[in-house]
């Protein structure tokens, strides 16, 4: 049996109003970018809704529970990548070369930051030493 | 070929291979770029959903709602026969949810909203669910022995009790409309506001002074 505890006891301990915003940055991409384009007139929200119960579906039936807020937007983000495909909207060839150019851009402020970061705590500016008596 | 290349079963938990980036925020960074380069949407509409999300509405909007109901008894009347419009009379609302029906907890009566496919809520209304609403446990256990889950929540009930849970779809939200605590009488509104949980609204916790 299924059980309410492991990871869900933080979040049903009485905080009235916790949970509104968003625990990792993409999954508020995610849920933005969906309703945007939903909104935009690509599709209703009961198809990306009936996309996502599929989702679940096929992710729970392989013994895959929903347990976080990472697992619940990664079958979020599978429906959207899917319903996007099947619109024609994108292609998984254009997902592949835009993944890629995010690596690279990714990789690049990596490099970067590594020149800059300095190694350890900075010297002091000013030191004497003392004398002994 | 397949958008999806990842393995399922490594969905969760995986991370790609620069820094600690989870393969899912470099994903859905580029379909944003994607969509946005061809026009489908404008990553400042993403950004304007979000803040809406993030900043203007929650439990507090519900709370609201709850409070005027216990407040004013033509305003509950209208509340429990049309959700939605009476949620309007208070500029509440929005696109996303298409009906919402209120159901009111009694001494004898105990509602609770689930929702078994997915996540359907009254995003309008209560903000975005919580982690435990969009969880397995929770949407596959609360409709086979709710008093047993409600009551490992926190919530216990008499064996007197009728429960009623409602399974939430995407043509029809529900809001609970909680029992108003005794001890509450002569608070105000806004002070009224201050003890309503979103909890409540949902069915798993009573309000309480």
């Amino acid at each position: 049996m299924m059980s309410l505890t492991s990871g869900l006891d933080a979040a049903i301990a009485g905080k009235p109003f916790d949970s509104i915003t968003f625990q990792l940055p993409w999954t508020a991409r995610a849920f933005g970018l969906m309703l945007a384009a939903s909104r935009a007139g690509h599709f209703s929200l009961k198809t990306f809704q009936a996309g996502l119960i599929n989702t679940i579906d096929v992710s729970e039936s392989r013994g895959l529970e929903i347990r976080t807020e990472e697992d619940y937007y990664t079958c979020w983000l599978e429906a959207l990548t899917n319903l996007l495909e099947s619109k024609q909207i994108l292609t998984g060839q254009q997902l592949e070369i835009a993944e890629d150019k995010v690596r690279v851009r990714l990789r690049a402020l990596d490099h970067d930051h590594s020149h800059t970061h300095i190694q350890g705590f900075p010297a002091p500016i000013y030191m004497e030493h003392g004398k002994c008596k | 070929m397949s958008i999806d290349k990842h393995n399922h079963d490594e969905k969760h938990h995986h991370h790609s291979d620069i820094g600690d980036k989870p393969w899912q925020a470099i994903r859905i960074e580029a379909v944003e770029s994607l969509l946005h380069e061809i026009g489908v949407i404008n990553s400042s509409d993403v950004d304007a959903i979000v803040h809406h999300y993030e900043e203007k509405v929650g439990p507090k909007t519900g709370a609201r709602v709850v409070a005027k109901a216990w407040t004013d008894p033509d305003f509950k009347a209208r509340l429990l026969a049309d959700g939605l419009e009476a949620c309007a009379e208070l500029g509440i609302g929005g696109p996303e949810t298409e009906r919402l029906r209120v159901v009111e907890n009694t001494d004898t009566l105990h509602n609770v909203v689930v929702c078994t496919l997915c996540s359907c809520y009254p995003w309008p209304i209560l903000g975005l669910p919580p982690a435990w609403y969009k969880s397995s446990a929770y949407r596959s256990r609360l409709v086979r022995e709710p008093r047993k889950v409600l009551e490992e929540m926190g919530l216990q009930l008499t064996q007197e009790t009728e429960v009623r849970v409602w399974d939430s779809v995407s043509e029809i939200r529900y809001l609970v409309l909680p029992q108003r605590p005794s001890a509450s009488a002569g608070m105000s509104e806004s002070e009224l506001m201050d003890i309503i949980t979103r909890d409540a609204m949902i069915g798993v916790a009573r309000v309480s002074v």
